[in-house]
């Protein structure tokens, strides 16, 4: 615990303001250059309650011992989130000399490629502990185990926009989007329940679910199964004075857009009770396999289970986001803010960042977080400008590489940038 | 007889329908593809539902409620039967005609010859005088050599057989032939339905043929000039001739008759006591032919054939000779007869029959002696006999469902198969129990053990807990159960017995049953029965994907 405190002490000593992630219009703004070019990358997963350890074990197809599960199961409250972005793109940003023609006005357009995926996980506590333990802990008992919820998003994403910074404190930035929808899957369960009797001798299961899916023969990286629009907004402004604009408040909306899917995508609604007492076997003396697959094995008791082939349309689990940056002096700013993923099973992100100048071309910062799709997460992350050329790297997730058995994160970002 | 149950335990459909629902088709979809992720579950799981009852037990259909719902086996079968064909048998018989030529001699066409004239021919059927048959199937087949020089024609007419009121009439065309090269044809007619009249040419013989056969040059030929040792013949047989109709005298034959006949009563059962309150046995002979019958009963009795055990059936119902009399006519053609018939009943009061049948027999042996005409000739060729009413033997059994029991076993081996071994050389069933839920409405205490074997049925472990006891069911004060008891019988599954598990190719079923109060009798009703549920409870690896 010493070492976590003194590891977080350490981190908020730095301050990068590159929030939860750096896919945000900030990555556009070009300060006074004329030309920015760049990369950049992101990966970030993110549990409230399945443990670094548990999604490790599960990946990599090994075996999950009963200390690993219980790691997972102590964590859990009644449902519990989990999160995979995994992001990376190029852009170019140009100065337009020609708008309004003096400075301090600034007018950027940008354009930027990015591959981007997203997964989405909601899992109640009794349908982990069904899974992964077993029923027989549950015997005697009718569990309701609804709000199971999956989604997975990956598409190609072609921006452009423009940023706009008045020089006194005011910066406006709007991008349009065109997405190429590659893949999409999801299980949506509103309603499971699942009794078992007190000696076994009975197990029913009642549930409600939606399934959806693109094209299975035509998921390949940069196939098309549909199209989308996005469009992404920010609006900050110095709540001081000029010269000290880097005190500001911003607020942001990204990813806020649309793919309808293509008419070759499934989906499946099903809502069906199930009783099963195990293989019934009328006469003991003539077992054979038909007759066991006759007279087997569950009786659907009530069965509605439809298959649709056709288009559909899903919405981008949109951020939402308020940032606050203040400078204490030369060397060290503080940065809070909130944010809000809309159309996911993400909670409120609080976070606070410390960003500390460690010489004019480097800068590190620390951050701590709390919400999102996992609890407390401490980053930290570093940036440094070269001439023209600067670099960022950075994690969000520290607590997930130090001690994995208990926390559910891990995330890494990092990227480069010519400025000319 | 075995059967084939695959147990595939855990692999049930809640299970398959979570892992739908969750990981192996959500997380698996980023996860690596060419490893699953495993892990051990505690599951409580239904693995069969069965219910037992004696219905089920006695492979028979026959096992019916009476009135009052007590079960009542009726068993009926055929020992043996004699039918026309085993009393009256018409052998094939060939006849030929020939006649030569020695001097050279000139024939206008259309001139005619008898070859034969009012032949009589007697068939050679043993024992047997037959006046009269109806045929049922068969033929006559003619064959005609000729080796003259212009076609001639050949006519052959069995005044015996008529049918329709006209006599069977060949008549062939022969073309001319040589010595050197005779001239041949060949034919069959079929004589289903012909009635033959086999009194010969005077009305008083029997088995006697009566035809005619000539020989004419042909009309429309030239003359005919025979040449030294110019022939002709004409041969003809009677082959498979089968009537379904004879009368006459059928002889004063003697049929000896050893059989057996399998039982699978209860064959099941292997072991222990039981006693059978009452039955009833029934020997019924049906004669449909007319003739008198004389059936002496040598021997019968049961045995089990697995056991070696065996009980001769003593009675002094079948201590002599029994004379059965003949059939009557009908005179109308449905039905033509109506079959005389005797009965030999047995019980528990005349026989010992009660005691074959507590050996649990699998197996009845019989040995009959039957005579028919044992008084000689006495119906002046009247004796008939027609197709589908012959002489028969039937057993008849009753057995109401009323029996006291000490220990009586009901084995039975199952094919068994566990299906996959292993993932990863890992049981999929690590350790646990297996529960037996039993429902007793039965009036007996039972206890059970299920042994596994080997692919030579040796016994290689077991699984449920030894002398492990279905209670019986709650008995009134008349012995009737009113409700059942349930009873909870549970083994435990370790690595040695999961190993066993898997290598076990058969699964044998021991129930041991006794009757509360041996040896008074309790009586089974329809609506007792054994409802058995078994669960698993296991601590068991699952593999997504499987």
């Amino acid at each position: 615990m010493r070492f976590l405190i003194t590891i977080s002490a350490v981190l908020f000593a730095f301050n990068l303001a590159l929030g939860q992630t750096a896919f945000t219009l900030q990555i556009y703004d070009s300060d006074s250059n004329k030309f920015v070019t760049g990369a950049y990358g992101e990966i970030q997963y993110n549990s409230s309650a399945i443990t670094n350890q548990f999604a490790k074990t599960f990946y990599q197809g090994e075996y999950l011992k009963k200390e690993i599960k219980e790691g997972s199961i102590n964590k859990m409250g009644n449902f519990n989130q989990l999160g995979l972005d995994a992001n990376y793109g190029a852009y170019s940003s140009i100065r337009l000399k020609s708008f309004i023609g003096r400075n301090p006005y600034r007018l950027n357009w940008f354009i930027g490629l990015y591959d981007r995926t997203h997964t989405d996980l909601s899992v109640p506590e009794n349908l982990f502990r069904l899974v992964f333990e077993g029923n027989k802990q549950f015997a005697g008992e009718s569990i309701d185990i609804s709000g199971f919820d999956f989604k997975l998003f990956k598409y190609q994403q072609l921006q452009t926009g423009l940023y706009f910074d008045n020089g006194l404190g005011q910066k406006i930035a709007f991008s349009a989007s065109y997405l190429n929808g590659n893949r999409y899957l999801s299980y949506s369960v509103p309603q499971l329940n699942f009794f078992t009797s007190d000696i076994g001798d009975q197990i029913a299961i009642d549930w409600d679910f939606t399934y959806q899916q693109t094209n299975l023969e035509n998921e390949r990286y940069l196939h098309s199964n549909g199209y989308g629009f996005s469009t992404d907004l920010m609006y900050q402004f110095s709540y001081h004075s000029v010269e000290n604009s880097n005190n500001y408040m911003k607020i942001e909306i990204n990813d806020l857009g649309f793919i309808n899917w293509s008419s070759k995508s499934q989906s499946i609604t099903s809502s069906d009770s199930l009783l099963y007492e195990g293989y019934h076997i009328k006469n003991i003396q003539e077992i054979h396999d038909s007759l066991i697959q006759e007279v087997s094995v569950d009786s659907i008791v009530d069965s509605h289970t439809y298959l649709k082939t056709d288009k559909f349309t899903t919405y981008l689990p949109a951020r939402i986001s308020l940032d606050i940056k203040q400078q204490h002096n030369e060397k060290l700013a503080i940065n809070i803010g909130i944010s809000y993923r809309i159309n996911a099973n993400y909670a409120p992100l609080l976070f606070v960042e410390e960003q500390y100048n460690i010489t004019k071309k480097i800068i590190a910062s620390g951050r701590l977080s709390y919400g999102g799709y996992t609890k407390l997460s401490f980053g930290m992350n570093i940036r440094a400008q070269f001439k023209s050329i600067g670099l960022f790297a950075g994690t969000n997730n520290l607590e997930g590489l130090i001690a994995s058995k208990y926390f559910g994160g891990f995330s890494t970002f990092g990227g480069l940038n010519i400025r000319l | 007889m075995f059967q084939i149950i695959k147990f595939r335990l855990l692999a049930s459909k809640y299970i398959a329908i979570l892992n739908i629902l969750l990981f192996s088709l959500s997380i698996a979809s980023c996860k690596k593809r060419d490893q699953n992720p495993k892990w051990d579950a505690d599951e409580l799981v239904p693995l069969v539902k069965t219910s037992v009852n004696l219905y089920d037990l006695s492979n028979y259909d026959e096992l019916n409620p009476d009135s009052s719902g007590a079960l009542l086996l009726t068993f009926s079968n055929s020992l043996f039967k004699y039918s026309l064909d085993s009393l009256v048998s018409i052998p094939d018989t060939g006849l030929s005609e020939r006649i030569d030529t020695l001097i050279f001699v000139s024939f206008a066409p259309g001139f005619s010859v008898d070859l034969a004239q009012n032949q009589e021919t007697k068939l050679k059927i043993g024992n047997t005088e037959l006046v009269e048959a109806i045929i049922n199937s068969g033929s006559i087949d003619v064959s005609i050599k000729s080796t003259f020089s212009e076609p001639t024609i050949v006519s052959y007419e069995l005044s015996s057989a008529t049918k329709n009121g006209s006599k069977l009439l060949i008549s062939e065309s022969i073309p001319a032939g040589s010595v050197s090269s005779p001239s041949v044809i060949s034919s069959s007619y079929n004589l289903s339905n012909y009635y033959l009249d086999l009194k010969g040419l005077n009305g008083n013989s029997y088995n006697t043929l009566v035809a005619q056969i000539s020989a004419m040059v042909d009309p429309s030929g030239d003359t005919l000039v025979s040449q030294l040792n110019d022939y002709i013949e004409i041969s003809y047989t009677f082959n498979n001739i089968q009537p379904k109709y004879a009368r006459g005298y059928f002889g004063d034959n003697s049929y000896s008759n050893l059989g057996k006949e399998e039982f699978h009563f209860l064959s099941n059962f292997t072991g222990g006591d039981i006693d059978i309150e009452s039955l009833n046995l029934n020997f019924e002979i049906k004669n449909g032919a007319g003739v008198d019958l004389q059936l002496g009963v040598n021997a019968i009795s049961m045995s089990n054939i697995e056991t070696g055990g065996t009980s001769v059936l003593n009675s002094t119902a079948l201590a002599n000779s029994l004379n059965i009399d003949r059939a009557q006519e009908t005179g109308v053609d449905t039905p033509p007869v109506i079959a005389s018939s005797y009965s030999i009943g047995l019980d528990i009061n005349n026989s010992n029959v009660d005691k074959l049948f507590e050996i649990i027999p699998n197996q009845i042996d019989y040995g009959f002696d039957l005579q028919i005409n044992p008084f000689g000739h006495v119906s002046s060729h009247n004796d008939f006999i027609y197709k589908d009413f012959g002489i028969e033997v039937l057993l008849d059994m009753e057995i109401p469902i009323s029996v006291a029991t000490n220990e009586f076993t009901l084995s039975d081996t199952i094919e068994f198969d566990m299906g996959e071994k292993t993932i990863d050389d890992r049981y999929l069933i690590i350790d646990g129990f297996i529960h037996l839920y039993a429902y007793n409405w039965y009036p007996f205490t039972a206890t059970t053990q299920l042994y596994l074997l080997d692919e030579s049925y040796a016994i290689i472990d077991s699984i449920l807990v030894e002398n492990a006891i279905v209670e019986a069911g709650i008995l009134d004060d008349n012995n009737v159960v009113i409700s059942p008891n349930r009873s909870k019988i549970s083994g435990a599954i370790n690595t040695a017995k999961i190993a066993a598990l898997y290598n076990a190719q058969f699964i044998k079923t021991d129930f041991t049953l006794s009757t509360p109060d041996y040896p008074d009798y309790v009586t089974v009703y329809d609506y007792y029965k054994i409802d058995m549920t078994l669960v698993g409870d296991f601590n068991y690896v699952i593999d997504p994907n499987e």
